[in-house]
């Protein structure tokens, strides 16, 4: 990123000049050649519920359920971001379970599988991607990340951001 | 209506995008006095449903939000600590130490305030003990909201009441809730900050805020009465005359014991606060100090709870829509390439700025602090002075805006302030917090957590 750029994405933290910073974001992902790979890095920031249940174990089974913001760095067809949405079972034993779903500004949507360690800091957690609509039909591939942190601000309320998160896209043939 | 027709940007969804159009319309919209904050806020809500950008279940989950009833229910405590006389009472006590000047008086609520923080772990909760102390003040210096002649002195001594809590929080881990969030945050990146630590590197800069900040005040709101060299004296007398505490004023003075005590432990008991404040109203009615007929005049209370409900789950829903961390994560990513000094200065000023779009600090710094941090780590800022800076920043920028934090809403709602004169106030005491943290709390930190 140049300095003109950082100035830029500063005046965005103004209300006012946000359209403007939009505007600058927009690049031309996604007119690429299809039926092609693509590596991707970045973060998800995911904030939402978490219910839980006590069991045998002396550990808690949990539903959670999150949303947040996936940004995802370097050019190619998967947009630079998307809205991340994620469901998932965490049943205090082995068995841990989701799904997620990412939309992008066109309503396009990649969507996926979600498995590993218990949710919590320094965990790692690894994802399939096993389909999407529009742009990304046909997509399949897979990424994997550690839980940066994972807070709970209060009862039932969970947070947390993902470092490292990296991974492969094959795209198949898009839709539209 | 510019914002809503123009393309969501890529990483947005278009709801998202309008959701952030219908927030700026309604702020823009109080700012720029075309609407009441009330009425902004309420139309905006409406479009926002009508037109699909939110469920009704997330449009409406502030209405069923615990620290926005605890407001409400501070509120009417504190007016029955108003009312039943209790409140005029400790304002003669405190003229009578503090009350040779208005200055005085507004260094009194500072002083009160840094010495009760560290047992409350939630600073709306405290704002409902500051808050019929600062009213009270008020009152006994002869100020009242329609009283332009008296005006300035209650506004100024409210809006010393929002800053102190800002500043007081600032002071002690254990003062607002989201800052040990904030250290949990920051340990993964190698930062430790325990209570002390925490005291050490906030003392400095936060108390010469402290020092610098009321005289700032004084200087910007110029009240009507400056110096009142017989006021003490004059208190003493009033004092006197008020005898023996009344029936009302001894239930008043038990049931805020009890809640004052019950929410210092609320922590480690596992006591919700928001419950302690039903218990104290229900106390209230139960003997009689508070009645029916008493919450039905209370109309400001239905309307500030309506209008920060709204904005609060209006910006809490962007939240969860991806908007802030969107935001974060571009602003912190255009730094690349620039000086780890620059990068840190401009995280924090962006970070600052951000609070425009938040309804509560918590969730700007669970959205936020550890995006930057984690950015300005990458950069080669320094990261305990960063993530210290960011938490202090958490604190102080909570009068930015009257919704900026839950914390503001009783002094908002006291009738004092304009939302103008909020806003405007707010920048210009943000902006002081910023250079007095930088220019004092950067060298103190390089010597006691770099």
């Amino acid at each position: 990123m140049t300095r003109r750029e950082a100035t830029f994405a500063l005046a965005a933290a103004t209300a006012a000049a946000v359209p403007g910073a939009a505007a600058g974001m927009r690049t031309v992902h996604g007119t690429q050649a299809a039926a092609d790979e693509q590596r991707f890095e970045g973060a998800w920031s995911m904030t939402g519920s978490r219910h839980t249940v006590p069991t045998e174990l002396g550990r808690e089974a949990a539903i959670l359920h999150l949303s947040g913001s996936v940004v995802l760095t370097g050019a190619g067809r998967l947009g630079r971001g998307f809205h991340g949405e994620f469901i998932g079972y965490d049943d205090a034993g082995d068995r841990r379970a989701g799904r997620w779903v990412w939309t992008d500004d066109r309503g396009d949507r990649i969507y996926g599988e979600l498995s590993g360690e218990p949710m919590a800091t320094g965990r790692r957690f690894t994802a399939i991607i096993t389909g999407g609509s529009g742009r990304y039909s046909g997509i399949t591939g897979d990424f994997a990340f550690t839980w940066q942190y994972v807070v709970s601000p209060e009862s039932g309320v969970i947070a947390g951001r993902t470092t490292g998160l990296q991974g492969l896209a094959r795209f198949g043939r898009p839709s539209r | 209506m510019a914002l809503w027709v123009w393309p969501a940007p890529e990483g947005l969804t278009t709801q998202a995008w309008h959701l952030f159009a219908l927030f700026v319309g309604a702020i823009v919209a109080v700012v720029a006095r075309a609407l009441p904050i009330l009425t902004s806020s309420v139309l905006a809500l409406a479009v926002a449903v009508l037109s699909g950008t939110l469920a009704p279940s997330g449009a409406y989950s502030g209405f069923a939000n615990g620290t926005i009833l605890l407001i409400v229910l501070a509120f009417l405590v504190a007016r029955a600590v108003v009312t039943c006389g209790l409140g005029q009472r400790i304002g003669h006590a405190v003229v009578s130490v503090f009350g040779r000047s208005t200055l005085g008086l507004v260094y009194s609520i500072f002083l009160v305030d840094a010495v009760i923080a560290p047992a409350f772990p939630s600073n709306t909760a405290r704002s409902g003990v500051l808050y019929p102390i600062t009213f009270s003040l008020a009152e006994v210096a002869g100020a009242r909201p329609d009283n332009p002649a008296r005006r300035r002195v209650g506004g100024l001594l409210m809006f010393s009441g929002m800053t102190s809590l800002s500043l007081s929080s600032a002071l002690w881990l254990t003062a607002m809730a989201g800052n040990p969030l904030g250290a949990e945050i920051a340990r993964p990146f190698g930062v430790e900050i325990g209570f002390g630590s925490w005291l050490v590197a906030s003392s400095v800069p936060t108390l010469a805020a402290m020092m610098l900040v009321p005289f700032l005040l004084y200087k910007l709101m110029s009240p009507e009465v400056t110096a009142t060299p017989e006021a003490p004296a004059a208190a003493r007398r009033a004092l006197a005359a008020l005898g023996p505490l009344t029936r009302s004023e001894t239930i008043v003075t038990a049931v805020f014991v009890v809640m004052v005590t019950l929410w210092g432990l609320a922590a480690t008991l596992g006591l919700d606060s928001t419950a302690v404040a039903f218990l104290g109203l229900g106390l209230l009615l139960a003997t009689g100090v508070l009645t029916g007929e008493d919450l039905a005049k209370e109309g400001e209370v239905l309307a500030t709870y309506i209008w920060f409900a709204v904005l609060f789950a209006m910006s809490d829903q962007l939240n969860q829509l991806g908007f802030m961390g969107f935001l974060g994560e571009r602003i912190a990513a255009a730094l690349g390439g620039w000086s780890a000094a620059a990068a840190g200065l401009i995280l924090l000023v962006a970070y600052i700025l951000l609070h425009y779009l938040f309804v509560s600090q918590t969730a700007h710094l669970l959205a936020l602090f550890g995006v930057f941090l984690d950015v300005g780590v990458k950069l080669g800022v320094p990261a305990t002075p960063l993530a210290l800076m960011l938490l202090f920043a958490t604190n102080f920028f909570s009068v930015l805006t009257p919704q900026a934090s839950s914390a503001n809403l009783l002094f908002v709602g006291s009738g004092y302030l304009s939302q103008g004169e909020l806003y405007k106030l707010g920048a210009i005491v943000t902006v002081a917090n910023l250079l007095i943290y930088l220019a004092i709390g950067l060298p103190w930190l390089a010597i006691v957590a770099w």
